[in-house]
This record gives C-alpha cells, sequence and structure tokens, in this order.
C-alpha cells in the first residue's frame, strides 16, 4: 500500500510563500478579471479601461477591510496573458493595457477558473476561509476560438456555487454567445463607462467581503437609470 | 444645518457628518464635543423606541466608559418618532481587525508587541464583565462592533443592538455574525432569539484567540476531509483546528502560526473549554476568568534575546516567535524603536547654553616656552683615567715616531715614496693601543644617545606640553555644538529629501511591476525578448540605455531602433504613471530616520555634556605632563653637554693641552 510514489516530486526547502496568509489571515474575497484587449478595444475604450482599473483599486483601498480581503486576478485576452496574480488590492498595481490581436475568450475562460482553482487550493492550504470568488468576463467582441468547453465549465461551477460568474459586454459585443456562456444575464456596458463599472464592482466586493462567507449579498442593480449597464 | 430635539426636547444641532454606515449616519453634535448622534434611514419601530429610551436610563458611568451606550434618544421634533440617539464620541480608536491583522497592525500599532495584544485581550475581557454586570448581554459579538486604542483600551460600538434588559423587559439582540456565533445557536434565526452571557462567553473566546494568534480564527484551519469546510459548519460541529482533538475531527493548525501548545496551561484549557462541546451544567469560561489568567499571562512574559518585539510565555525554553518567522518568512512584529528617544525632545536635563558655559568656563592652560637648558651650564669633562692618558701619550709619540721615520725613508729612497706612508699606517694600526679608539667610540655614542633623547623629550613637550591638545578638543566640542543647533533643520532636510525619494520609488515600484515578455512591442520578438531576459531586463524598471548596451542585439548599430523602441515603451509607462500623494512616505523609513537623529541628538548631548570635565582633566594633565617634561628636558641638556664635553677632550684645544700638562 505504502509504495514508494515516484511520479510525485516534492518541494525543495522552506516555502515562504505563506507569509502572505501568515501576515494577512482575514478571509479572502477572489475576484478574477477576464478583460479583452483584442485590437477593436484599441484607443479610447482601452484608456477607460485603464482608468477603470485605477479607479478600482483606489476604491478598494478606501475601505480597510476591503483592501485586506479582495484579492484581484487579471488575465487578458488576445492573447491570453496572466497579467496579474491573485493580490489583495493593497498589492495589487493597476496594469496599462494595450490593445493587441484577436479574441480567445473560450481559452481565457479556462484559464481564469484554473487559477481560481489553484488560489482556493492555497486558502484551504492556508486555513484561510474565504467567500465566494467572482469571475468577471469583459469583452466587446465574440469568441474567435472554441467558447463550448468554456460555457460548460462556467455552468459547472456556477451550479456547484463555486463562483459567480458576470459577462460584461461593450458596445458592439455579441451578447447572444455572452448569454450561453454566462449563466446570469449578460449586461452591455452603458457607452464606455468603464469607471462607473469598476466603482460598482469594487461596492459589490466591498459588501461582499464585509458579509459573511457563503451568504447571498444583495447588490446594487447596475441597470438602473444612472448605472452603467443597460439590458 | 439639521436641529433635532433631544428627549427632554432641547434643540440638538447637527455638525459634520462622521460616517455612514447601513443602519444610520453619525454626526457631531454642535457645542457638544464629547458625543455623537445617530440617525437611522429607516423610521425607527416602537419596540426599538421603547429599548433606546431603556438603554438611556441605563447608562451608567461605568458603561459609557467601555461602550458607545445611547445616553438621549432624538427625535425631529418634540413628541415626533424617535429617528435616532445620543452616545459618546470614540475616537482615537481603531477597529479590532487592524490590531490583530499582522500586516495592518505594523501600520496602526508600530509598537505593540504580543504583550499589548494580550492586555487588549484582558481589557477586552474587562468590558464583557462591565455589560455582563449590569446584566445585558452583547449579542452580535464581531471585529466590527469592537475598537481599540494606542493604550489599548477596548471600547464597543453598535450598543443598540445589545440585548438589554429594563426592569422586567427584555430587549432582544437581533442580528448576529454566524462566524462569530456560538455553535448551539449556529443555523438558528437570530429574530426572537434569547441569547445569555455564555453565548458572549463564545464570541470573547473567539476575539482573544484573534489577539492571541495573529488573526487567526479558532476554527478555520486545514480541513482533512472531503471538500470545503466553512467556518459556520466547523463551529456547530466543535472542530477547534489548534486544540487537542483536532485531529479527531480531521482538523490541522494551518501552518506558519504560534502553536497553541505556547500557551500556558491555564489559558490554553480556558481556550479549550471555550470552544468544546460541554456538559448542560458546565459553562464557557467568564470574562472574569479571562481577565485574570490574560493578567497572569501578560505577568509571566519573557522577552526574546534576538528580538526584543518578540514576547512569550516564561515556560518555554525558546522564543517560538523566531521559528514562525523563520519558517514562514513573515514578520509578525515591526523591529523595536525605542520611544524615549525623539529628535525634537532631547534628553529633559539637556541645555545646551548652560553646557555651553560650562565648557567655555575651563581656561586653556598658559602659554609657556619649552625651556632651552643648553647654556646654563658649561660642563667640566670627565677625563680620562690615567691609564689611557698614558696609553694616548704612548700613541702620540709612537705616532711621531713613525711619521718622523716614514718622512726619513722619503727623503732617503724618493723612488719608492708611496710606500713609506703605507708602511707607516701599517705599522701604526700593529702598534698603537686600541684601548684609547674604543673610550672614544664609547663616547660618541653616549653623546648620540644623549642628543637623541633630547630630542624625543623636545618633541613630547611639542605633542603633550604646549596649549594644542586642548585646543583641538574645544573645537571638536565647538563643531559637536553647531551641529546640535543644526540637527532639526537637517531633520528637516532629510524628511523632505525622503519625500522627493518618495515619488522616484514609488515609480520605481511601477515599473517593476511592468514585465517586459507581457508588453506588446512591436519592434521586440521573442528572440529579443530572450536576450532581454538572459540580460536581466525583465520589467520596465531594468531598461535603461546603459544596461541595452550590452544585449546582444540592442546595442549594435542595427539594435538601435529595438533599443530606441524599448526606451520609447519605458517612457510613455513613465507619463502614464501617476504620483498618489496620499500614499505617503513609508512610515517605517520616516521613524527610521527619526530614530537616526534621535540617536546623534543623544550621542552629541552626551559629549558635550561631558565636555566641561574632558577639557578640565586635559588641562591639569597638560600641567602635570609639561612639569614632568621640563625636568626631564633639563636633566637630558645636561647630559648631553656632559656627554659633548667628554667627546671634546679627543680633540684638546693647544690651551687646553698645556693646561693639562701643567697639572700633571
Amino acid at each position: 500500500m505504502n509504495e514508494l510514489d515516484l511520479s510525485q516530486q516534492t518541494p525543495f526547502g522552506v516555502d515562504f510563500s505563506g507569509a502572505e496568509f501568515a501576515d494577512n489571515p482575514e478571509p479572502r474575497c477572489p475576484c478574477v478579471l477576464l478583460l479583452d484587449n483584442s485590437w477593436s478595444m484599441n484607443g479610447h475604450p482601452m484608456t477607460e479601461l485603464n482608468h477603470g482599473l485605477a479607479a478600482f483599486k483606489e476604491e478598494l483601498l478606501a475601505d480597510s477591510l476591503a483592501a485586506k480581503r479582495v484579492e484581484i486576478a487579471i488575465i487578458t485576452f488576445g492573447p491570453v496573458q496572466v497579467v496579474a496574480d491573485f493580490q489583495t488590492a493593497e498589492q495589487f498595481v493597476p496594469p496599462q493595457l494595450t490593445a493587441q490581436k484577436d479574441t480567445p475568450m473560450g481559452q481565457a475562460i479556462i484559464q481564469g477558473l484554473e487559477l481560481l482553482d489553484q488560489r482556493k487550493a492555497r486558502y484551504r492550504e492556508h486555513g484561510i476561509p474565504f467567500f465566494r470568488p467572482w469571475v468577471f468576463l469583459l469583452t466587446d467582441g465574440s469568441p474567435t476560438d472554441d467558447w463550448k468547453p468554456a460555457a460548460d465549465a462556467v455552468r459547472l461551477g456556477e451550479e456547484k456555487r463555486a463562483f459567480a460568474f458576470f459577462a460584461v459586454g461593450v458596445d458592439e459585443a455579441n451578447l447572444d454567445i455572452l448569454q450561453q456562456i454566462s449563466v446570469r444575464r449578460p449586461l452591455r456596458l452603458r457607452g464606455l463607462r468603464f469607471r462607473e463599472l469598476f466603482q460598482w464592482l469594487s461596492n459589490s466586493m466591498r459588501s461582499v467581503s464585509r458579509s459573511v462567507p457563503g451568504t447571498e449579498v444583495p447588490l446594487l442593480n447596475p441597470t438602473s437609470p444612472d448605472g452603467w449597464a443597460s439590458v | 444645518m439639521t436641529t433635532l430635539v433631544s428627549g427632554a426636547d432641547h434643540p440638538v444641532e447637527l455638525g459634520r457628518e462622521l460616517g455612514r454606515g447601513g443602519e444610520g449616519a453619525v454626526y457631531d453634535i454642535v457645542g457638544r464635543p464629547g458625543f455623537v448622534a445617530k440617525r437611522y434611514h429607516q423610521p425607527v419601530t416602537a419596540e426599538k423606541t421603547l429599548k433606546l429610551q431603556g438603554m438611556a436610563r441605563q447608562a451608567h458611568p461605568s458603561l459609557l466608559a467601555i461602550a458607545a451606550w445611547p445616553v438621549d434618544v432624538l427625535r425631529a421634533s418634540p413628541n415626533g418618532p424617535v429617528q435616532g440617539f445620543i452616545m459618546p464620541k470614540v475616537s482615537g480608536y481603531q477597529e479590532i481587525h487592524s490590531l490583530y491583522g499582522p500586516s495592518h497592525r505594523k501600520r496602526a500599532f508600530p509598537q505593540a508587541d504580543w504583550s499589548f495584544l494580550v492586555h487588549a485581550a484582558r481589557n477586552l475581557a474587562s468590558a464583557f464583565e462591565t455589560i455582563h454586570a449590569r446584566d445585558h448581554v452583547i449579542g452580535d459579538v464581531n471585529p466590527g462592533n469592537v475598537v481599540v486604542s494606542a493604550q489599548a483600551l477596548v471600547k464597543l460600538i453598535d450598543c443598540d443592538s445589545f440585548q438589554i434588559s429594563v426592569g422586567d423587559r427584555l430587549f432582544l439582540c437581533e442580528v448576529g455574525v454566524p462566524q462569530f456565533t456560538a455553535p448551539e445557536l449556529q443555523d438558528r434565526p437570530f429574530r426572537g432569539l434569547r441569547r445569555n452571557p455564555d453565548h458572549d462567553a463564545f464570541g470573547l473566546a473567539l476575539l482573544c484567540f484573534h489577539l492571541l494568534f495573529m488573526g487567526r480564527h479558532p476554527f478555520a484551519g486545514r480541513y482533512r476531509g472531503k471538500g470545503d469546510m466553512p467556518i459556520e459548519r466547523a463551529i456547530r460541529d466543535y472542530r477547534f483546528a489548534f486544540g487537542q482533538h483536532a485531529a479527531l475531527q480531521l482538523m490541522e493548525p494551518p501552518p506558519h502560526t504560534l502553536p497553541f501548545s505556547a500557551l500556558p496551561r491555564p489559558v490554553a484549557d480556558l481556550f479549550e473549554r471555550a470552544f468544546v462541546p460541554l456538559a448542560t451544567d458546565q459553562r464557557r469560561p467568564t470574562p472574569r476568568e479571562w481577565l485574570l489568567a490574560l493578567e497572569r499571562l501578560n505577568r509571566e512574559l519573557r522577552t526574546c534575546g534576538r528580538n526584543p518585539m518578540h514576547k512569550y510565555p516564561s515556560q518555554l525554553s525558546a522564543c517560538p516567535w523566531c521559528v514562525v518567522e523563520q519558517a514562514s518568512g513573515a514578520a509578525f512584529f515591526l523591529s523595536p524603536r525605542p520611544a524615549a528617544l525623539s529628535p525634537e525632545a532631547g534628553h529633559p536635563d539637556f541645555d545646551l547654553e548652560r553646557v555651553w558655559s560650562r565648557i567655555s568656563g575651563v581656561a586653556p592652560p598658559a602659554i609657556e616656552a619649552m625651556p632651552h637648558p643648553e647654556a646654563q651650564s658649561p660642563a667640566t669633562a670627565t677625563p680620562l683615567p690615567e691609564v689611557l692618558q698614558r696609553a694616548q701619550r704612548d700613541n702620540a709619540i709612537k705616532a711621531a715616531a713613525l711619521l718622523g721615520t716614514a718622512l726619513a725613508a722619503v727623503l732617503i729612497q724618493p723612488g719608492l715614496f708611496w710606500l713609506w706612508p703605507m708602511l707607516a699606517a701599517a705599522s701604526w694600526s700593529l702598534l698603537r693601543n686600541p684601548a684609547v679608539r674604543r673610550e672614544y667610540q664609547r663616547r660618541r655614542l653616549a653623546l648620540f644617545t644623549a642628543r637623541r633623547e633630547l630630542a624625543r623629550l623636545r618633541n613630547e613637550w611639542r605633542e603633550h606640553a604646549t596649549v594644542q591638545p586642548f585646543l583641538n578638543r574645544l573645537q571638536v566640542l565647538q563643531t559637536l555644538r553647531d551641529r546640535y543647533r543644526n540637527l532639526a533643520a537637517d531633520l528637516q532636510r532629510d524628511l523632505q529629501r525622503l519625500e522627493t525619494d518618495q515619488r522616484r520609488a514609488q515609480l520605481q515600484t511601477f515599473l517593476e511591476g511592468v514585465f517586459v515578455d507581457a508588453a506588446r512591442i512591436p519592434e521586440i520578438r521573442a528572440t529579443d525578448r530572450m536576450a532581454l531576459e538572459s540580460y536581466g531586463i525583465e520589467t520596465a524598471a531594468d531598461v535603461t540605455a546603459e544596461a541595452l548596451r550590452t544585449v546582444p542585439g540592442f546595442g549594435q548599430r542595427l539594435g538601435r531602433q529595438r533599443a530606441a523602441a524599448l526606451l520609447g515603451w519605458r517612457q510613455t509607462l513613465e507619463r502614464q504613471f501617476c504620483y498618489d500623494p496620499r500614499q505617503g512616505i513609508d512610515p517605517a523609513a520616516i521613524a527610521d530616520l527619526r530614530q537616526r537623529y534621535a540617536q546623534q541628538r543623544a550621542q552629541v548631548e552626551q559629549e558635550l555634556m561631558a565636555g566641561c570635565a574632558e577639557l578640565t582633566t586635559l588641562k591639569a594633565d597638560i600641567l602635570k605632563r609639561r612639569a614632568q617634561i621640563n625636568i626631564a628636558l633639563i636633566r637630558q641638556a645636561m647630559q648631553e653637554s656632559q656627554a659633548q664635553a667628554d667627546l671634546r677632550v679627543f680633540y684638546p684645544g693647544f690651551g687646553d693641552l698645556w693646561r693639562r700638562r701643567h697639572r700633571s
């Protein structure tokens, strides 16, 4: 039974990666941002998105508890790239995104969910309670790759309450496909209200992070007349 | 400006809004600085009105001291519905999570060590005791309702949610946070729930645990079973992750935490009793028990020899903090900064003007020339002993004879004129008496030694017997005095420099966060990236013209365009960077600087205060040395002239020769 498992690798030496949890054992509220930086976002939309990200950090920092609890990871697609791995708002440095090529949305979603799973495993390993993670997809086009497996993964995760998936379309985004990927109803960004979007996101994360892990938090309706979204 | 009326119909004018929550907003009260007003967003129910009025009647001074307890109700108009209440203002306190979480603590409570945390827990227990002593129950115990001061004093806020007993009426606390709710209340609705002090005792134990264990929740551990173990479920199942039965519950403490066994038995027992199922007649540890145990714990703490911020129970043989910090790489406490040293206020007894007047009161030793006693006493030469005098005379006769012979030989045989002097010299060396020569050498050596010693003494005089050393020291003290006067200005200058550096540091951090391989720069191909990476250029911060020069494919003529593209990219980033003055300077850097100045100040003060005594000793020393050297100098000068006279015996003038003949 207790045979030596040769396929099992063991890490070398002392692992200091747990220091972040020793230093800050507050429950975590992970949030994955899947951001479209395909070429169509070039120019004004990209600038607004970058400003929105900067505002996002500011808003989170304003709440001392949220600053310790909300963790942000960013994956851009076009091509898929992990721009920022999970960091609390304090450590998070808003990136300067630039527009690139196509829109491999499916792959981005799969990778985002993998990143999330890894993070959750680290929370469990370090005895850190966590809230239901949020995955936030932002796109202005339609996927240029096979998005079916991603849609299945999202549905499965939502059923198991492993995360909450939100999709937001910018401008000419194909909401029909987003509708098929996201269990929740996708929203369309009004104009380029990225800043308002991230303000809403940080407010929501703040109330989630102040709540109790595992309970539903009533969110502000973003589709109200002065909100950032339309249906 | 909004004006409400108090319970006794006095007008209450609301000032600045201090904060806003889900339930209501809190305002200053104009003309009542120690109190604030809370006004609800929603209309207040009749039950709540009665509760607030009851609380105001129950407002005992002991409660007001430790809680934001309602002292009066507020209405929009006399006899109108109650809209809020007045309570003592709690300012200078911070939410307890900013104390127990290490990262936040290092900023909010930089001086706090474990002893401080134990003390805060003790004060927390005391606050619970005060509430329970008046038959009330806190109910919704959670980190949001407890605040702590810089002196570890604890206050409870959001008191209008407490469970209050007024006479025979009981007003319930119908809210709660599951993560801080006792196991027997889990899965039960808070509405209509009647709580008792034992339920509070669970919350108190939880908060004490957070304080003592660096913000860890006692029920958040590593779950060895399948799936997730949310805290509420762990609480319901009594899965205390640190306790002695944790393994049976498939729980394990998280890594990098203080081992539970580090606690002395009495305190560990309290936690065990608070977190495990109890028999029906048993109760969880009361606030009083906590208070006593924590006080005792704090009395019996030891300080680590390596880090004075590490405090630990004295029954342990080694510092547990050193072990955890080494294993995790985390620093739970800031390195110590003695509070007594402040760069502005120096030593309380130090008064520069007084100290300086004492220093300048020490008169320098009188200026005095070095004595030159050579001319004083012409020494009489020690005559050569009789034997030597005779030898000398014999030598002279022999020399004269040889000289005469040689001269005659030259005259007789001039052809060999070169041979005769040589023969004469050779014969001289054989015939002369060497004792005379030896005596001559001895006397010459004596003179040299005497002269060397004299020179040494003169040097010593110049070094130690003049006023110079005194003046040198005085000058050093003057420099110190000037530095002392400039300390404050220098500190200001350095602080300003820190601020300018701050911008640079922020920019650096920003650039260090932008990776070259994640950037999209059209001119840079994948192979270029590899080259950059292998030359250590990973982030925008590494991109400098100098660094690029050495990278293959960038330094040469052809690479210029690529290098320019990369540098341009960095410049664009630098332009995009915006300095955030609110981030402020790293408090640790400021503290460091002030610490350095405080140390400097203390050192200068010490030196200046010692200055007067130092100069006095120096002066006495100079005078003493001067007298000593003077005597030695005179003695040596005599010796020297004696040695000189002794040597002169060998070069007698003719008169001298005559005189000697006469005598003999």
